[in-house]
């Protein structure tokens, strides 16, 4: 039931919306988040929801 | 559509609760669509569509998402729900649970989420010195992440409908009725956050 998605798919879509919204790497977000520095979450808490798909040990969320 | 009657409309979502309540893989599809008829019921516009997504092969922190199909939902007064919710089931000695890893509800003018009013966020934060669960409001404080417990879904609606006046479909006391009594079911399964971030234990 539902829909699925590919890692490629949310990948793509957590990089384009990084980029739209804040200038950023996907990569650079979630390290950001992860250290507490993101100024505000909220801004991209769906970003932040959507990675929840993703295994803990994806390399996007590897140290940058 | 056919008039909603009340006494027919709550029967299927406490069916649909049910299932949630047994904590198996049905609950995912079971949930999407309470979330679909409370928002058909009320303040979503009747092209607005919810999805439940997965990935392939995978598992995240996370099983299954429920976000609007094509981006923020489209609301019956012309505005826009951006609604994300990640969804799990957690073995427990009493069973199975299904359970909400994170969630947000921002309500905004645009689609793009530039001129967003207020939002509802339950993320948790690894570092974050901000609550889990929190709302912010746009204005002077908008940098502010007033604590606050984690808010039913029909809450949110209810306020849209109430305080912002978004129309609805469904006459008000036929929402009002099936909001008061889906919002009663969910807290009779709801487990509380604490409103901080996690502690690492072992610091």
């Amino acid at each position: 039931m539902g829909v699925t998605l590919t890692r490629r798919e949310i990948v793509e879509e957590l990089e384009r919306e990084c980029q739209r919204r804040l200038g950023m790497s996907a990569a650079e977000l979630f390290r950001r988040y992860r250290e507490g520095l993101l100024a505000e979450p909220g801004a991209v808490a769906d970003l932040l929801i959507l990675a929840d798909l993703l295994p803990e040990d994806d390399e996007i969320f590897a140290p940058v | 559509m056919p008039p909603f009657d009340p006494a027919s409309e709550l029967p299927s979502l406490r069916k649909l609760t049910s299932v949630c309540n047994q904590g198996k893989p049905a609950a995912f599809g079971a949930f999407n669509k309470v979330l679909a008829k409370l928002l058909h019921l009320t303040i979503m516009k009747p092209d607005g569509h919810l999805t439940l997504q997965g990935l392939e092969g995978g598992r995240g922190r996370a099983q299954k998402l429920i976000r609007g199909s094509k981006g923020p939902i489209p609301l019956r007064d012309g505005r826009f729900l951006r609604l994300t919710i990640s969804l799990y089931i957690e073995p427990t000695e009493k069973g199975p649970r299904f359970k909400t890893w994170q969630s947000s509800f921002q309500y905004q003018k645009d689609f793009d989420g530039k001129d967003w009013i207020f939002r509802y966020d339950y993320l948790r934060a690894p570092e974050g010195s901000y609550p889990s669960a929190h709302v912010q409001v746009r204005g002077q404080h908008e940098r502010i992440h007033f604590p606050t417990m984690r808010v039913p879904f029909e809450a949110i609606i209810r306020c849209l409908a109430n305080d912002f006046n978004v129309p609805c479909h469904a006459p008000k006391e036929v929402w009002r009725y099936i909001l008061h009594h889906t919002e009663l079911d969910f807290l009779a399964i709801h487990h509380p956050p604490i409103s901080c971030p996690p502690i690492d234990e072992t610091e």
